[in-house]
């Protein structure tokens, strides 16, 4: 059997855009540009807002400890995210939700155990004034992140835009939220769980979401 | 051995056409488009439709060029590229799985497992009328010879599922052999 011939529109395609190219950096690499401006932006509302006002009824561990352990979930997150958008590396669905839902559940455990040591200020004081203000303050402080990282996912080829997105989102919520668990001075767990762990799932939604609209756009 | 040299010749192909190697890309479009044309065929059950996929996977695995990195294997990211490709069409067009004539596709060596279950016509027919999931693994894995790693990364799911999907595809199609004895083979076909 001979050869096959490449058809010369396929060839002409190729050779109007064969420059040498550059593969992409790693994913622990591009996992780390994402975590860079994380960091920025944790350095930003940390040193520019404060710290929440009962941080020093808060052992160092579980106030500056288990943020950094959170920053480091999000870079999971956001590392399989972008190993979830280079072709034939995919992750199985059950492992990336796994992922997810271990996330969140430290995200939890975290919030209780604070609780515990410190209930800070009255959730039924203002409890809808507290929520929207952490919301807000957990969906700006993810923006950045998240842009980096779906910007890092589509330099890449998704098979599974929605995916990789959703991952990303994640990624970014759960960093933000390291940076909110030293500012939020509500520790009340009905706090925690509608209002932060609600932004964790709805910036992952939103991740999931550009990654879908974008995917429908693309071929 | 032998799909180690293969598989070493399609890095440096890869690594070559990264670089700017026209002939590189060549050399990659005549030792991977029968085994893609194959494998997009289980998506489309149409030759020219698959042809034309094809022509739009190598398309798409010269735009996502970079996203490949030296020295991983090349199969699996252009398997999950072409499979991306194959989704698409059949997300945007909605269309019917149509059934051609198998002679029309490129050969693929039919390996001595499938082999034994019967010739190759009898094979690819009954192939097709599996579920997606089951033809697809079986398509990677017994005919074109990934590995269960391999095609756990292309279609997003543990080697293990992939596995076991492998073996429930494989043990169905050799209860529609002893079942049908082969009575159908060319039902499908139009």
């Amino acid at each position: 059997m001979s050869a096959p011939h490449v058809p010369e529109e396929l060839m002409k395609a190729v050779m109007d855009d064969l420059q040498p190219i550059t593969p992409l950096a790693p994913v622990w690499r591009r996992t780390l540009w994402a975590l860079a401006v994380s960091a920025l932006v944790f350095a930003v509302a940390v040193l520019g807002f404060g710290l929440r006002s009962d941080i020093q009824n808060i052992p160092t561990w579980l106030g500056w400890g288990s943020s950094v352990i959170e920053f480091l979930a999000a870079a999971l997150l956001i590392g399989l995210a972008l190993r979830e958008s280079i072709p034939g590396r995919s992750i199985p669905l059950g492992s990336a939700l796994t992922a997810l839902v271990a996330c969140i559940t430290y995200q939890l455990t975290v919030g209780y155990v604070t609780w515990r040591f410190s209930s800070g200020v009255p959730w039924e004081d203002n409890p809808l004034a507290h929520g929207m203000g952490c919301m807000i303050s957990d969906t700006t402080l993810a923006i950045p992140t998240l842009l980096v990282t779906v910007w890092l996912i589509i330099r890449a080829f998704p098979t599974r835009a929605w995916m990789a997105g959703m991952l990303g989102g994640a990624g970014a919520a759960i960093a933000s939220d390291a940076i909110t668990h030293l500012r939020c001075p509500v520790s009340d767990m009905r706090h925690v769980l509608l209002w932060h762990t609600g932004a964790v799932v709805l910036i992952s939604a939103a991740g999931a979401l550009i990654g879908l609209v974008w995917d429908r756009r693309r071929i | 051995m032998a799909r180690k040299d293969d598989e070493q010749q399609l890095v440096d192909l890869m690594t070559s056409y990264q670089q700017g190697d026209a002939e590189a890309f060549t050399g990659l479009y005549q030792a991977l488009k029968a085994p893609l044309q194959r494998y997009l065929w289980t998506f489309v059950r149409n030759t020219t439709t698959a042809e034309d996929l094809t022509q739009e996977a190598f398309l798409q695995i010269h735009r996502a060029r970079h996203t490949y990195t030296s020295p991983r294997p090349v199969r699996p990211w252009v398997y999950a590229i072409s499979r991306y490709v194959a989704l698409m069409h059949l997300r945007s067009k909605r269309r019917r799985k149509e059934s051609l004539a198998f002679e029309d596709l490129p050969e693929v060596p039919v390996p001595p497992e499938m082999d034994r279950i019967g010739d190759a016509a009898t094979v690819f027919t009954l192939m097709a009328k599996l579920p997606q999931a089951g033809q697809e693994v079986l398509m990677l894995h017994h005919l074109l010879g990934l590995s269960f790693q391999e095609v756990g990364d292309i279609l997003g799911v543990a080697p293990g599922t992939a596995k076991v999907r492998a073996h429930r595809a494989l043990k169905t199609l050799k209860e529609m052999v002893t079942d049908e004895g082969g009575s159908d083979v060319g039902a499908t076909r139009s």
